[in-house]
């Protein structure tokens, strides 16, 4: 497996995981509590998760660096047609939650539903970039 | 089982010819991945012809000498 590919492997989960916590999180408490909306302190939570990621992402780019440094600067042109389908894909869904968030803001939805359907299109994006990317690792392109 | 391309190739049996040359030793001189050797190879793959030409003059021969193209 190369380096880009286990770096794909790493985001997906990563993303997966951080994002999968955070609107657990949020969402819960509006299920499971009756407090409005606006009160929930998502705001933190949401750059934080930010922060998180990026520690996360960080760290275990180094720890998959150190274990195999003669591959860690790999980048060929199989890498880079696949991140670039990847990522073509991944930025439809990208404008989908640019366009959410536009028709969210026209009703004048509340800011906690514009900024979580935004969010939520941001990770879809990568979540579909990670696992198209990694279709194509495993199955070719 | 992903469909293979059109592109065909006889890498592994000039590797073989060429003193059982390893997938690592061809992708280092080609300067790619051994992964993307073995994608080649397979099938996978198809490479851009700079990367075909270099395969190609690593084993000092033409061009579709190393590559075919399936007509179906």
């Amino acid at each position: 497996m190369t380096f880009q590919e286990k770096s794909t492997w790493i985001m997906l989960a990563l993303v997966a995981a951080v994002y999968g916590w955070y609107f657990a999180v949020v969402f819960g408490d509006i299920v499971t509590q009756e407090a409005p909306i606006r009160d929930i302190a998502y705001r933190g939570m949401m750059l934080g998760t930010v922060v998180v990621l990026t520690s996360l992402a960080a760290a275990t780019h180094i720890v998959i660096a150190v274990a195999s440094p003669k591959e860690a600067n790999d980048f060929d042109e199989r890498d880079r047609q696949i991140n670039r389908f990847g990522e073509y894909v991944g930025g439809f869904v990208a404008a989908g939650a640019a366009f959410a968030g536009l028709g969210l803001a026209m009703f004048e939805v509340e800011h906690f539903w514009i900024a979580n359907a935004i969010l939520a299109g941001l990770v879809l994006s990568e979540v579909v970039s990670g696992v198209i990317k990694v279709v194509l690792y495993r199955r070719g392109l | 089982m992903a469909k293979p391309t059109r592109v065909t190739n006889q890498i592994r049996r000039m590797r073989f010819e060429a003193g059982e040359m390893t997938q690592a030793a061809l992708a280092d001189l080609v300067g790619v991945t051994r992964q993307t050797i073995i994608a080649i190879e397979r099938g996978r793959y198809s490479p851009s012809l700079d990367m075909a030409f270099k395969i190609a003059r690593v084993f000092g021969v033409a061009l579709d000498d190393v590559f075919g193209y399936r007509d179906d």
